[in-house]
């Protein structure tokens, strides 16, 4: 038995090590891996050292057994058979204890402890999503270990042939059927361990993500439970295909398939949006904000339980075809059409005239809160999202000039038509509306580097430099030009020295060439990517000096010279004149570049 | 009017005109038998169908042709493999074990097979029958670790869960050392008191300490069916000891004590000496090598 554990723990140190080299952690999240799954692995495998026992002789029964009189329990009567359930309750016993010390499922829980580390740990404090965001991830989170249930499964119901022991077996009288119901019994163990993980994982974001908003709803428990089936349906899965194609590779062919459907139906349509989406395994996150969408999160549940229930029948229906489980299976096929007709259904009318309407008109539906001259209006639900951005903006609020003016950051839509459902688009003839001049595109997130861009939105609009990104793609070069070091002068304000810096300073590596930063990565200063403008590196160092300033100096020539500053001919040097630094240029030459479709 | 000893004796176990073909292979060609309780030796050469037949009566493998009756139930029927397969214990050729499972579970696990679905009572009687083959020490540890020997134990421990009516035992003693084969006749003695029990061997010593009859089965036929002293018998005046090799002899070999040992038509004057099951055996089997082919059935 402990060499399973040891396989188990082996493939988790296996995962660990080789995971984060394909999604990208950095250095110090693999330090942080590597040495904890390593030695599990180590501890494992010394723990697990067994040789062959000694050849014990057959000395006769222990003393205490009578072979005469040696009472025999009470066995099936075989005048009398005990129900098959009860058989099936037994073996599923066992299959359980097999699935749960399976290496496969090991590498399962492998990948389920590489997210709660990644997600939940390495980066938990970059979370800012709405909390049902967060919750709607649950059946991708799963995938991993569903897929490995898949294996392990087949495995278990293949084994007895695999060892050569079905002959034996056969000539027992619990009936495959039986056999069949006891290893898809064993289902609660994916179950329980995706409950557990859930659990941990929720407990996990919560300490470790405190920029998460809002509540999760009840879509989101739809999509926990969707999770959970999942784990369920990986058995069933493995079970049916163990039952009609026992060939090894089956189960792997398996899951490749069905994860390369799955993520076609995911992504079917896009850019853009599309309804057959929701019949993927996992269904896609929506770049939308929660409160512009009407999610099938119900109906997507029931999908996975219906396609569950489908492949449960053909795994009963190898061995046992009578009239109840040929009405089992059409009720099963009519179950996976309803549901699949209703995951993909139109979205209800009322859901699309609310979001039209919250998309047409934003400011009828949202509550604005003062932070000075700067409003912040969000759709309901985000009042949390409100006091964070309100607490971050004042600041730079409170060293506007008055000739800055009022502005507003709201809540938009932040798609293109094509990106809504048809019914709503249908109800949005003049699109979506544009963003009015004195207002700025307030965003859904509430993560640190999030709440660092709306402080740089808010500068960038009253300096007159573009707030968010055009349609190109491509950010408005600003070397050498004075606005442009107000904007991060007043960005900065009532920030600490280290986000200070983060705002103030370049690209260490390129996304280009071989890595090494060029003139645009030294002056792009922009925490996210997709910025609408690209400083010059001579610019970002006018700003830490203008920053080293007291503020009440630098303050008073900003606002003395505010016009002159706004006007994109002034320079950075005239600026740094005004305040008696020294000149910062001459200043790199910098090409613009298009951000990559990712970003 | 029948003595109940007699309805004791009555065969639980029987096969008409038994046929099964692999192919172009027939390994059972006509065989009639009737089994009764008791421990029956089927001996054979290899592919003499000893295993075949030991598969249709354990309800692997279906018959081509012929009737086949077990403990009262039809094989070739679903409800009447149910039945079977309820009072049956079975032991295979070559039985494959979870290797990583250990003795109790892999017991136990057959144990479910058999319907035994109560935990406290399976469980009594797992660690019973591991108990009666000695593994009871080793019974958590893996199979995988376990030597050839302990391994053919546990298969025995199986086949015995329950005390079937029938035991189909396909060479339970490969691999057993003489002293573990001593044991289990100790054990089959007790254990399969009442039950009809039928083993295939090559160990005709096994054959002629434990059963009360014997068949020996050659090229899928039945030549011979009887008690084993009956298949001693045939050696009657045939075997016999010299100094040194006789050209004459069907089979000869030196024994320990350094005297050839002789099958066949002894010469005038040879010292004739008490045959065994195996002298009658192996003049059986020579005989049916000669195309004689006329069974005996005492």
């Amino acid at each position: 038995m402990m060499r399973r554990y040891a396989s188990v723990l082996v493939a988790i140190a296996a995962v660990g090590v080789v995971l984060p080299f394909f999604v990208g952690v950095g250095p110090t999240a693999i330090l942080f891996l590597v040495p904890l799954f390593g030695l599990l692995g180590g501890v494992a495998l010394l723990a697990a050292r067994r040789t062959a026992l000694p050849e014990r002789g057959w000395s006769g029964p222990a003393s205490n057994i009578d072979l005469g009189t040696t009472a025999v329990a009470a066995g099936p009567d075989p005048a009398v058979r005990p129900p098959a359930r009860e058989v099936a309750a037994a073996l599923a016993r066992v299959e359980a204890r097999e699935l749960a010390t399976s290496p496969w499922f090991g590498v399962g829980i492998g990948f389920l402890v590489v997210s709660l580390l990644a997600f939940g740990v390495v980066w938990g404090a970059d979370n800012g999503e709405h909390w049902s965001d967060i919750v709607g991830m649950a059946p991708w989170l799963a995938h991993p270990l569903v897929g490995m249930v898949v294996l392990a499964a087949h495995r278990g119901v293949t084994r007895a042939r695999r060892d050569g022991a079905d002959e034996l077996f056969d000539t027992c009288p619990a009936a495959p059927t039986t056999r069949t119901w006891g290893a898809i019994g064993s289902a609660w163990v994916p179950v329980a361990a995706l409950v557990v993980f859930f659990a941990v994982y929720g407990g996990m974001i919560a300490l470790k993500s405190p920029n998460l908003y809002g509540s999760p709803g009840a879509g989101a428990v739809a999509r926990v439970l969707s999770a959970v089936v999942l784990g369920a349906g990986g058995v069933v899965l493995g079970v049916a295909l163990g039952r009609w194609v026992r060939f090894a590779l089956a189960p792997i062919v398996a899951v490749v398939v069905v994860g390369f459907l799955s993520l076609e139906l995911a992504t079917y349509g896009d850019p853009g949006w599309n309804r057959l989406q929701q019949l993927a395994t996992f269904p896609p996150i929506s770049s939308l904000p929660p409160v512009l969408r009407d999610d099938a999160d119900w109906s997507h549940l029931a999908w996975v339980v219906a396609l569950t229930a489908g492949v449960l029948v053909i795994a009963v229906a190898r061995h046992h075809r009578d009239r109840a489980v040929a009405v089992a299976g059409l009720a099963a096929g009519l179950l996976v059409a309803a549901t699949g007709v209703a995951a993909t259904r139109p979205m209800p009318a009322s859901s699309a005239a609310r979001i039209a309407s919250l998309i047409a008109d934003p400011a009828s539906h949202q509550v604005c809160h003062p932070a000075g001259s700067v409003q912040v209006c969000v759709y309901p639900g985000h009042e949390e999202l409100a006091a964070r951005v309100v607490a971050e903006v004042r600041p730079v609020a409170a060293m506007l000039p008055d000739a800055a003016g009022p502005l507003t950051l709201r809540h938009r839509f932040p798609g293109r038509l094509d990106d809504l459902p048809p019914e709503v688009a249908r109800r949005l003839p003049a699109g979506v509306p544009p963003v009015p001049a004195d207002e700025a595109a307030l965003g859904f997130k509430a993560s640190r580097q999030s709440l660092l861009e709306t402080r740089l939105v808010v500068a960038a609009h009253v300096t007159g430099l573009p707030p968010e990104a055009g349609p190109d793609r491509r950010p408005l070069v600003i070397a050498g030009q004075a606005r442009g070091v107000v904007a991060l002068w007043l960005a900065t304000r009532g920030l600490g020295p280290g986000p200070t810096r983060r705002l103030t300073s370049g690209r260490a590596i390129s996304d280009v060439g071989n890595g090494e930063p060029d003139a645009f990565d030294r002056g792009y200063a922009w925490p996210g990517c997709l910025s609408p403008v690209v400083w010059s590196a001579q610019d970002l160092l006018a700003a830490r000096a203008l920053i080293a300033l007291p503020e009440s100096t630098v303050g008073e020539a900003v606002h003395q010279g505010w016009a002159q500053w706004r006007d994109p001919s002034t320079g950075t040097d005239e600026l740094l004149a005004a305040v008696g630094l020294p000149p910062a240029g001459p200043f790199e030459l910098v090409a613009a570049r298009t951000e990559g479709p990712n970003c | 009017m029948t003595a109940p000893s007699d309805l004791l004796r009555a065969p639980t176990v029987t096969v008409a005109g038994l046929r099964k073909r692999f192919g172009a292979t027939h390994a059972l060609d006509g065989v009639d038998a009737a089994f009764e309780p008791g421990v029956t030796g089927l001996l054979g050469p290899n592919g003499a169908g000893k295993t075949t037949l030991l598969r249709i009566l354990a309800t692997v493998l279906p018959a081509d042709e012929g009737s086949v009756g077990v403990l009262g139930s039809d094989p070739s029927t679903g409800e009447g493999r149910l039945a079977i397969r309820r009072r049956l214990g079975y032991l295979p050729q070559e039985p494959g074990f979870h290797r990583h499972f250990s003795p109790f579970n892999f017991v136990d696990y057959v144990a479910i097979l058999k319907e035994w679905a109560d935990r406290r009572d399976r469980h009594d009687e797992v660690r019973r029958v591991l108990t009666l083959v000695d593994l009871e020490s080793v019974m958590h540890k893996r199979i995988s670790q376990l030597s050839g020997g302990m391994r053919r134990r546990v298969g025995i421990a199986q086949a015995l869960l329950g005390h079937p009516d029938l035991l189909v035992l396909d060479e339970p003693t490969a691999g057993l050392d003489p002293e573990q084969r001593l044991r289990f006749r100790e054990l089959l003695g007790t254990e399969a008191a009442g039950a009809t029990t039928l083993l295939s061997t090559h160990q005709t010593d096994d054959v002629a300490a434990l059963c009360q009859r014997v068949v020996v089965l050659l090229g899928g036929q039945v030549r011979f069916a009887g008690a084993p002293s009956a298949l001693a018998a045939i050696g009657a005046n045939r075997v016999w000891l010299a100094g040194h090799r006789d050209p004459r002899a069907e089979l000869a070999w030196v024994t320990g004590e350094g005297r050839v040992r002789h099958i066949g038509d002894p010469p005038p004057g040879a010292q004739l000496v008490e045959p065994t099951v195996e002298d009658g055996y192996l003049l059986l089997a020579g005989r049916t090598a000669g195309a004689d082919g006329q069974a005996l059935v005492s």
